[in-house]
């Protein structure tokens, strides 16, 4: 531009605010299901999300990031957005038996089973007052991530209640030394888990009375005074030091292996000195029970209702029917009843990380081994062999082909799970295949 | 506590704690939860679908996150399917027809979080407070959270 050479004045822009930033969107991460052709070396397999087909990946990287992958793989497989088996505690084999398919179909079985898992993400977010979702369920377990946000603050119990309490803490019972039936040794027999209804039960489960208050020791000379129905009074919840003994052995006799006493089936075996009440309830009509000493709470309460199920979930009787939301709900009470994990003090000044369990988690799986219990000795006078027993499940040998039988001891047993009838249909097929 | 009648009072032992019965207790506690659904008494019938027939657990997943009158019809096609696979579930699911006719009228037809749940599915934007987990997601950015 030439000097002097008159020029129009540019209008003064308005000073404008700076554009705001853009909004942060929470949104929860998508499940989906891995299926990798060797679990125990897991690299390639067969992927879905739902919505999507299903396609295979040669390495687990060229699966999508922002999904959270729950696979078939053994839990040491775990990396970054790869989860093992029982991030549902439910696997996904066991999904797809509960629906009615193979999930390792890639096209009728994994499909329905992502679209299935995804129901169990829609109704997690849902239900709970998360944070930030995406870290929130970065946890090992949907059961543990469940139970950070739903964990409530008390006061520490003391050391010697806490002993007390983590050995009569038992979450699942395995029968010891259990022997293989004939037909079995014959390589026609399975093993068979019928389950109850998995959120029937959560309900059952959350809506018993726990533990409240401070815990007192009782007198030696009050224990040998008080019959026994004195440590049944559920309105005070009690706690005993006492050596089992199975003594009776006429021909009608519940098995002493059938009870489990301290058995669950892992690599740490437990010591088990102390009874929670609603266990004791049911082992004094098999064996003897010799109290020693015993712990009284204050009093007894129904869970608060922070630890009840999510409303959704019990928002139409309905969704009792869906397997999804039995997902869901065995996540939560497993969560409540789960260890945690606090830093402590050790002895040469270091902090470790030490499993305290709550009153209200040993009373759970006290419930629990109770009802189970109930199904294996039902399971058991039926003349199955049982194995486990635990989750609200009974885990029995049966003959491959006996599904009819099976279907009539679910039903004595008011199981529901896993679908017998599509097993024996699939079963049928592969019969006229070969 | 060191006295006998402070621990022990014959009374109060009425309520003895018993083992559990095998699916009378979570019927009972169903009554608990369900005290007016003329649906949730005959659930335990409606559960061998679950076992039995092949397609049912498929088609009563699929309820979740239907309205009212979706999951109404998703019962009756489940229950029409399961008993042309297996006729003989018909006379347990039977009662489940009439428990369905009864509860028609009470049915929860505004549950309200479905458009919440709708907004999830799509990945939309969520709030979620701490308190009244059911009915509090909205949608609303996530930097009026804090």
């Amino acid at each position: 531009m030439a000097i002097g050479t008159n020029v129009a004045p540019r209008p003064i822009r308005a000073p404008q605010p700076p554009a705001p930033a853009a909004d942060i969107i929470l949104k929860p991460p998508r499940f989906g299901v891995a299926i990798f052709n060797n679990p125990a070396s897991p690299t390639s397999g067969v992927a879905c999300v739902e919505g999507q087909r299903p396609k295979s990946f040669e390495a687990r990287t060229e699966l999508p990031s922002d999904v959270i992958w729950i696979s078939d793989a053994y839990s040491a497989a775990r990396a970054q957005n790869m989860r093992g088996s029982d991030y549902l505690r439910t696997t996904p084999r066991q999904i797809g038996d509960d629906l009615g398919v193979d999930v390792r179909d890639p096209v009728d079985g994994l499909p329905v089973v992502a679209e299935c898992i995804a129901r169990v993400r829609d109704m997690a977010a849902h239900a709970y007052p998360w944070v930030n979702m995406a870290v929130d369920w970065s946890e090992a377990t949907l059961g543990r991530a469940i139970a950070k946000v739903t964990r409530m603050s008390g006061d520490p119990l003391a050391e010697a209640v806490q002993g007390a309490l983590k050995q009569a803490y038992q979450t699942y019972s395995t029968v010891p030394d259990v022997l293989r039936p004939d037909f079995a040794n014959a390589g026609g027999g399975r093993m068979v888990t019928l389950r109850t209804n998995r959120l029937r039960y959560a309900h059952y489960l959350c809506g018993q009375l726990y533990p409240t208050g401070v815990w007192r020791s009782l007198h030696r000379k009050v224990i040998f005074e008080s019959p026994v129905e004195a440590f049944l009074d559920p309105d005070r919840p009690v706690l005993v030091e006492a050596t089992v003994e199975f003594l009776d052995r006429s021909a009608n006799a519940v098995p002493s292996a059938l009870v489990a006493y301290g058995s669950n089936g892992s690599s740490r075996p437990i010591i088990r000195n102390w009874i929670s009440q609603p266990e004791l309830a049911w082992l004094l009509g098999h064996a003897n029970v010799h109290i020693q000493s015993a712990l009284v709470c204050e009093r007894s309460e129904p869970l608060p209702e922070r630890l009840q199920l999510p409303r959704i979930l019990t928002a139409d009787p309905l969704y009792a029917l869906s397997v999804a939301a039995g997902v869901l709900a065995e996540n939560h009470w497993t969560g409540v009843a789960s260890e945690q994990y606090v830093r402590k003090a050790m002895p040469g000044a270091t902090a470790q990380p030490v499993a305290e369990v709550s009153s209200n988690a040993v009373w759970m799986r006290a419930y629990d081994r109770a009802y189970c219990f109930q199904m294996a000795l039902e399971a058991h006078r039926r003349g199955y062999t049982v194995v486990s027993y635990g989750y609200g499940s009974v885990t029995v040998w049966a003959r491959k082909e006996a599904y009819v039988d099976l279907m009539e001891l679910a039903a004595q047993l008011g199981a529901c799970h896993p679908d017998l009838g599509a097993m024996q249909d699939r079963d049928a097929v592969s019969m006229e295949s070969t | 506590m060191s006295t006998f009648d402070e621990f022990y009072d014959p009374r109060r032992c009425v309520n003895r704690l018993a083992p559990p019965v095998l699916r009378g207790a979570i019927k009972a506690s169903d009554a608990k939860v369900w005290p007016t659904a003329p649906l949730a008494a005959c659930l335990g019938d409606l559960e061998r679908m679950l076992v039995v027939s092949a397609s049912a657990p498929l088609t009563l997943d699929r309820l979740i996150g239907q309205d009212a009158p979706g999951r109404g019809a998703g019962l009756v096609q489940a229950c029409v399917q399961a008993v042309q696979e297996r006729p003989e579930i018909g006379q347990h699911i039977r009662g489940a027809a009439l428990a369905l006719k009864q509860d028609k009228s009470g049915r929860m037809t505004a549950f309200a979080t479905e458009p919440a749940m709708r907004a999830v599915q799509r990945g939309a934007m969520v709030l979620i407070r701490p308190a009244g987990a059911v009915d509090a997601m909205e949608t609303a950015p996530a930097s009026a959270t804090v």
